[in-house]
């Protein structure tokens, strides 16, 4: 297998088809599996090794040549927060839970896939007619919120939809020009660039890919993948919310987290993680030489499977890189094409040039 | 026969349309009316005004049924650093809009997002309550230069979630309220096509109502009825309708009892779904309707009218849910009436 470099001047359309299929594929966190079929068919023929392990997790490596290789784990989570069926009632309407840190202003008057079969539900509210403005000075919360299937009873409901079944927003993926809206983009652009690097790894390191399950809820997946495959770092592709919309007075926003149209968000801390500083160096001056547009996220709050990996075995060195995207954890996410392709040959460039020795202690 | 009503509402459904841009709406009416009607023409205000002439000789008195074309929307307010801001058109619950994607129609249609800024962007007061219409934005994913060169304040909005099934005879869509109630007109017209009529009829398709229902004012003025029939919808029940308030999916259109509608018309209704086997409720409302009956109300020396409604849940959601059957219902029962009409109706009418 040749290394080539991704093609980094464009995103193929073959791609941005990949990513559609992918965002409009259903994975609430432990329920991965439609997602982990589509991404076995695009990695197989790339991979030495290929194997799914007990808690759902894709793992695939891919053996360099040479000698002194370091072991890389990159890793993406495929799972997205959700829903889960909890009851039918009476009438047909289905109670639900969240799964995960959903976004629960964004709730309202959406239509959702539910279960294996993709069964379309919606949540309407009542008319505004019907109520008052107390009420509607409150916040929706979840349990007072209903999913209607069109079901003429419980027994016609449960005939199509159970509890128990997993549930996510119902949101065709849609391309204008070079941004692109879409559910799940966190973490499925992740996918999509580990997709693409597994095809184009320089054969001075030995890849091991991890496509991780259950990120949103705990980070669960990524700790057992990173305890299995014991790699010598690890670089975890995420997606960041690029919180960059203008202040409602006019003032500055400080605190945006990311910016869209910036190019990949580094991670230095989160709330979970400090990043290994050998690795921050190496990623921020790779993208400075590369003479491409790279941001410094925000310091803070969130966390990403580093905050897993990281402490993993005897502790693994660790760094995140994320696409930055507008409106996360909600029914319809905004990302654009060239920080996309801005991480993936960032990353790409890293595994190019990264040798053993860099990570020997100062 | 009534099946084709899907050909009509699904691309109703697809349509933008809000309260004074309802040409789209009206222009897909006509290519579907014209066939079945005498005469068809767009008036002044934008309402779609078509005739199935009765063969009674000499003058003949009208029966007029209108339903509002237009639906729910919003309209640029401004743009804030390559973000639109927006009013609402009609009415919505502010708890609806975070996430949903609309169209803007600039000068070409745009798709877009409403988001709600992070609480950092928002002003204190709002504190961790419902953002407002107005701190939402829309976001167009496009540069700030060029939304300055496409948007402009005072262009439209309209939802843009296409119409979907939720089960076979059950859809889901923006602007069922009120194109449900349009279907129902055509089903009407088609079940009367080949069956004289002793009376004219006039099938309005109306402007404005969820601003200020002067489109049905207008349509009742210029077209002199000496009866109307309203059409719109009413609250289907879910889960959160009150039971008093709110009509099942499935059990045929409400009649509505108010002051302002006739007695007399609303016995002849009652009298025709009986004839026509269609499942009918009393909908009790006690002063007005809450419909564009009002303008048609007022007209000339008074018009006398009925109010029929298709059950709908989730109103002035971007989900509106409605059963098939309940529009076919709708449209034969107007059929019914329309084809009982005769020299004696308006003596029954009469009141004392």
């Amino acid at each position: 297998m040749p290394s080539s470099e991704p093609n980094a001047t464009r995103i193929t359309e073959g791609q941005i088809r990949l990513l559609r299929s992918l965002t409009e594929t259903t994975g609430v966190s432990g329920g991965e599996g439609a997602v982990r079929r589509l991404v076995r068919a695009e990695v197989e023929t790339h991979v030495d090794d290929l194997w799914t392990d007990a808690l759902g997790n894709l793992l695939a490596v891919r053996r360099g040549r040479g000698r002194g290789r370091l072991k890389v784990m990159l890793a993406a989570h495929m799972d997205e927060v959700g829903f889960m069926i909890t009851e039918a009632d009476t009438d047909g309407f289905l109670a639900f839970e969240a799964v995960g840190r959903i976004d629960r202003d964004g709730i309202a008057g959406k239509s959702l896939w539910i279960g294996d079969d993709r069964h379309l539900g919606v949540i309407g509210i009542k008319p505004i007619h019907l109520t008052d403005e107390r009420e509607r000075s409150r916040r929706l919360t979840i349990d007072s919120l209903r999913i209607d299937i069109g079901a003429d009873g419980r027994e016609a409901a449960l005939e199509r939809v159970r509890p128990g079944d997993r549930a996510s927003f119902a949101t065709e993926f849609r391309r204008m020009r070079g941004t692109l809206f879409g559910k799940a983009l966190d973490d499925r652009l992740g996918v999509a660039s580990l997709i693409e690097l597994l095809r184009h790894v320089p054969d001075s390191v030995d890849l091991m890919a991890a496509f991780t399950v259950q990120e949103e809820i705990g980070q669960i997946g990524a700790r057992v993948a990173a305890q299995a495959l014991d790699p010598d770092l690890a670089v975890v592709l995420d997606c960041t919310p690029a919180r960059d919309l203008p202040v409602w007075d006019g003032s500055e926003n400080r605190t945006y987290n990311a910016r869209l149209g910036a190019g990949p968000a580094i991670y230095a801390a989160d709330k979970a993680t400090v990043s290994d500083p050998r690795l921050f160096a190496l990623f921020t001056e790779t993208a400075a030489r590369m003479g491409r547009p790279y941001q410094i996220r925000q310091p803070g709050g969130g966390k990403t499977d580093a905050a897993a990996i990281h402490l993993a075995n005897g502790g693994v060195p660790c760094i995140s890189i994320s696409v930055p995207a507008r409106y996360l954890h909600g029914p319809a996410g905004m990302a654009r094409i060239a920080d996309w392709r801005g991480s993936v040959s960032l990353v790409h460039q890293v595994l190019s040039s990264i040798r053993p020795a860099m990570l020997k202690r100062h | 026969m009534t099946d084709d009503l899907l050909d009509l509402l699904m691309d109703l459904l697809r349509l933008p349309g809000i309260s004074g841009h309802e040409g789209l709406v009206a222009a897909r009416l006509q290519e579907s009316w014209a066939p079945l009607v005498d005469e068809l023409h767009v008036d002044l205000l934008g309402n779609l005004v078509a005739t199935r002439n009765g063969v009674t000789p000499g003058p003949r008195p009208t029966m007029l049924i209108t339903a509002h074309m237009d639906s729910v929307g919003f309209i640029v307010r401004g743009i804030l650093d390559g973000f639109v801001q927006v009013s609402q058109v009609g009415r919505f619950d502010d708890r609806l809009l975070p996430g949903q994607s609309v169209t803007v129609h600039g000068a070409r249609p745009i798709p877009g997002l409403i988001v709600a800024p992070a609480r950092a962007g928002l002003p204190e007061k709002i504190g961790g309550g419902v953002v407002p219409t107005k701190y939402l934005l829309v976001d167009l994913g496009l540069p700030a230069g060029e939304i300055q060169r496409v948007v402009k304040v005072g262009d439209s909005l309209s939802f843009d979630n296409p119409p979907r099934f939720l089960a076979d005879d059950v859809i889901c869509g923006h602007s069922l309220d009120n194109r449900a109630s349009l279907a129902a007109l055509e089903v009407c017209l088609k079940a009367l096509a080949g069956i004289e009529l002793k009376w004219d009829l006039v099938m309005a398709a109306t402007v404005q109502e969820e601003t200020t229902a002067y489109g049905a004012q207008s349509a009742g003025h210029t077209t002199g009825p000496a009866a109307a029939i309203v059409v719109d919808v009413t609250y289907g029940r879910a889960y959160a309708e009150p039971e008093n308030e709110s009509f099942p999916l499935g059990g045929g259109p409400t009649n509505a009892w108010s002051a302002e509608v006739h007695p007399g018309v609303y016995r002849e209704i009652e009298a025709a779904a009986e004839r026509a086997g269609v499942a009918l409720t009393r909908e009790i409302l006690p002063s007005d309707t809450g419909t564009e009956a009002r303008g048609i109300l007022i007209g000339g020396a008074g018009i006398p009218l009925g109010v029929l409604s298709i059950p709908l849940r989730y109103m002035h959601n971007p989900v509106e849910v409605v059963m098939l059957s309940d529009i076919r219902q709708t449209g034969l029962l107007l059929a019914e009436v329309v084809a009982g009409l005769d020299d004696e109706f308006l003596r029954r009418l009469a009141l004392d």
